[in-house]
């Protein structure tokens, strides 16, 4: 039973062994995991015929013949392509086999393995092994002489090898012949397409890129394209790719970038380098090894950088004595200003030490060689530490003084010294400045405007009238001089009025007439005009009043820049508007005088405010009444609640919001305008639930509207009117 | 790289004009739209050295120290293109390494 029953076991076992090692062998060939692959396989070619798992096997076997030759065993691998050719019955000789054969230098095998590639007349097979042998042929011309004459390989190969030898002496006319007799179907295609892409480099980089990328990473002559694509990057990205590949490679870009012996090999000292660590190390040691080709100032220059960033501990005494005094004490100020960023102080005292090294030599005369450094340093004192902000102020003065000393021909100097005692509230020593400079540059337009400036500061008025004057001369469009002046001129009329001087008002308006260039800025001193004259009872009649007022526009807007400017001059708004006879009698006013009027308001909102709500007191009636005008539109109102924010009239505008609540209920913006202008900051009084309500709804409903700035004004309101301990 | 003067491919004695010339030059072959990287450290090296007091600032005031391609670009300046002599080339087609 036993004898009969064995048979019949065994074709289980080995059915059973087919269903799980033939998945295990198809997964591990799948995933490259070949050793696992080959043991798989040769298990399966032991249970059943080996022609059938041969194709699996022989994949398996190349998969790691190429697998041990990247890890750099080359003979190892050279044994699997052995065991593949003995175990796996069938199986042509593959082209990396040939390669790999060449490269050993195993040429009678590597040939033999070729002619059975022939005689099966594998045409793909051929091809590929051709263009290897081919790439050896180049590499190697002595060693094919077996070949048939007739071959491909020995044929086009004498063409291929007079273009790589005429391209190596430079002759690139003779190597472009050469290569223009190589047919395309030849074992030199990719080589003549490589010679092609060296040939445009470096005059056509953009064509030597598409031609190298049309060479196949399978081709015999990927390696030389890798290689030629390299000396196509940036030479940042060069000296790092460089390091990633082997030695011909680098050896075949670096000279293809014309680099010297001398320079690849600093390059090696220089880039292959396990850390940071070496790497610093090595730099350091080339700095100081070739300062005759690096040069000694810029040698030295970099050695305290070096200090500076790299090395923890002090330079010691080799390196220290390569150093000047300056040289140090820059380091020293450098590491003082890194180790003590909070205290100018020291800082100042450290870079004052580099200024005494570099006068060591004696004082240098202005404007010299020796002079200029100490200037750049000196401003760098005042700007760069910033000085002119602690209680070293005076510092920072002298140090830019004495930068104009050393350095009297850098006008951006002489604008720096300017700048500071402006800053400093010194218009005097400004001036004397800024004429100090214009006598060395009188035409330079931004010292002119300095000394402009200065003298506005200093409210030398016919000065600075004769620095715009000069200004303008040179730079007719330039309204900044213009305004600063017109400016200027306005002020002074407005103090001299409110100070009981109308002469010098009046001149100083018909000064500032003369710079004034736009409409507004003429109505404007005309209004000033108009009011001085009735204010000082020089004969301004009512008409005239009405006359100034209307060159703003009709109604209550030129009303109020009437009285608002009577305000500023110090006269009476109210006297100067009933003067006028400039206020409506009664009614509301109309829609569009409404809206000039709170235009009016909120170009006025930065005046000072007392003398806004002044100007503002006989403007309420008018405006109550127009908070019931029929036929206004939302944005009217919200037009007029703004206004009124703008110039602090929280009564006015709660009128405005309430009225067009009334039309809207519920809106989101006017229930702000109206909670906020009846609780307005610090006044104390608590809101009621209703009114937190009412917020809260409007703040939800101008969430749901996606009206973002309303939303979150009413949110700040709501932080502000709910204690923290009551907020939801 | 960091150093201007090798970006720009100049000398430390070069005046306000050559400085401006090498810019002009350096910008003309690589204008921001082929390589704009390139540009960008082009202009920030004239920026760093375009005149005198600029250069002086450079030199006491900007800490950054150079690379290892500023050491070698300084030390062994490549001074052309060039071609690969025969060996080369074949050792690459022999696979050594």
């Amino acid at each position: 039973m036993a004898e009969h029953r064995e048979p019949r076991h065994e074709a289980s076992a080995l059915g059973a062994a087919r269903q799980t090692v033939a998945p295990d062998a198809h997964e591990a060939l799948a995933a490259g995991r070949y050793r696992e692959a080959i043991r798989s396989y040769r298990t399966l070619a032991q249970t059943e015929p080996a022609s059938l798992w041969a194709e699996g096997l022989s994949r398996a076997y190349r998969g790691r013949a190429l697998e041990l030759e990247a890890k750099g065993m080359p003979r190892e691998a050279l044994a699997i392509w052995g065991n593949r050719r003995w175990r796996c019955p069938g199986a042509l000789p593959d082209p990396e086999e040939i390669r790999l054969l060449l490269a050993l230098g195993e040429l009678d095998a590597a040939l033999a393995a070729y002619r059975e590639l022939v005689a099966a007349e594998a045409p793909e097979l051929v091809a590929e092994a051709q263009s290897r042998l081919a790439a050896h042929y180049l590499a190697e011309p002595e060693a094919l002489t077996a070949l048939a004459d007739d071959d491909p390989v020995r044929s086009h190969g004498e063409r291929a090898q007079a273009a790589l030898a005429a391209y190596c002496a430079g002759d690139l006319a003779a190597a472009a012949e050469h290569l223009g007799a190589i047919p395309f179907r030849s074992p030199y295609r990719d080589f003549a397409i490589l010679l092609k892409a060296l040939l445009a480099y470096p005059e056509d980089p953009g064509r030597s890129e598409r031609l190298l990328a049309g060479i196949d990473d399978a081709s015999a002559f990927a390696r030389a394209a890798a290689a030629a694509r390299l000396a196509l990057l940036p030479e940042a990205e060069l000296v790092e790719a460089l390091a990633a590949v082997d030695e011909p490679s680098r050896r075949f870009a670096t000279a293809l970038r014309g680099w010297s012996a001398e320079r690849y090999a600093l390059w090696a000292r220089l880039y292959r380098h396990g850390d940071e660590a070496a790497a610093l190390e090595a730099r350091l040691s080339v700095l100081l090894e070739h300062r005759a080709e690096l040069g000694d100032r810029w040698s030295r220059q970099q050695l305290i950088r070096y200090a500076y960033h790299h090395l923890p501990e002090p330079l010691d005494e080799t390196l220290t004595a390569r150093l000047t005094a300056a040289d140090r004490a820059l380091l020293a100020a450098w590491q003082t200003e890194r180790d003590h960023p909070d205290d100018p102080e020291a800082a100042l005292g450290a870079w004052q030490r580099v200024i005494a090294a570099l006068r060591a030599a004696g004082e240098p005369t202005p404007g010299s060689s020796a002079a200029l450094p100490i200037a750049v340093i000196q401003r760098y004192l005042a700007t760069g530490l910033q000085l002119a902000h602690t209680s070293r102020a005076h510092e920072a003065e002298a140090a830019l003084a004495e930068s104009v000393a050393l350095d009297p021909d850098y006008a951006p100097g002489h604008r720096l010294l300017i700048e500071h005692l402006r800053g400093q509230g010194r218009p005097r020593q400004a001036r004397e400045a800024a004429e100090a400079a214009l006598a060395r540059w009188p035409q330079a337009p931004d010292l002119l405007q300095a000394a402009l400036e200065t003298a506005l500061d200093e409210q030398a008025l016919e000065a600075a009238a004769g620095y715009a004057q000069q200004l303008l001369e040179r730079d007719p469009i330039n309204r900044r001089a213009r305004t600063a002046l017109h400016d200027a001129l306005i002020a002074r009329a407005r103090s001299c009025a409110a100070a009981g001087d109308s002469d010098e008002a009046r001149r100083a308006l018909a000064e500032a007439a003369r710079w004034s260039e736009s409409g507004p800025a003429r109505e404007q001193i005309e209004r000033i005009r108009t009011v001085i004259d009735r204010s000082h009872e020089r004969g301004g009649s009512p008409r005239a009043i009405r006359e100034a007022a209307q060159r703003y526009g009709n109604g209550l807007a030129g009303a109020f820049a009437v009285a608002l400017e009577a305000e500023r001059l110090g006269a009476s708004a109210r006297e100067i508007l009933d003067q006028g006879r400039l206020l409506p009698a009664g009614g509301p006013p109309a829609r569009a005088d409404l809206l000039a009027l709170c235009s009016a308001l909120e170009q006025a909102a930065d005046a000072p405010a007392e003398q806004l709500e002044r100007a503002l007191a006989p403007f309420r009636r008018p405006l109550k009444r127009a908070a019931r005008l029929k036929g206004l539109a939302l944005a009217d109102y919200a037009t007029a609640c703004e206004a009124l924010r703008a110039v602090g009239e929280p009564g006015l505008r709660e009128a405005f919001a309430r009225a067009a609540l009334r039309h809207r209920p519920e809106e989101p913006p006017f229930i702000l305008h109206a909670l906020e202008a009846r609780h307005p900051p610090g006044r104390g009084r608590r809101a009621t639930s209703r009114e937190i309500d009412q917020l809260q709804r409007a703040f939800r409903r101008a969430q749901a509207m996606d009206d973002k700035r309303t939303a979150h004004r009413l949110g700040a309101l709501i932080k502000r009117l709910v204690p923290a301990s009551e907020a939801p | 790289m960091y150093d201007p003067y090798l970006i720009l491919g100049i000398g430390r004695e070069a005046d306000d004009e050559a400085v401006h010339a090498a810019y002009l030059t350096a910008i003309k072959a690589c204008p921001p739209e082929h390589d704009p990287e390139r540009f960008e450290a082009l202009r920030q090296a004239y920026e760093a050295i375009r005149t005198e007091r600029h250069r002086l600032a450079h030199a006491y005031l900007d800490t950054t120290p150079a690379g290892a391609l500023d050491l070698l670009e300084r030390a062994a300046p490549v001074t052309g293109p060039g071609q690969p002599d025969a060996g080369t080339f074949r050792a690459l087609l022999r696979g050594d390494g």
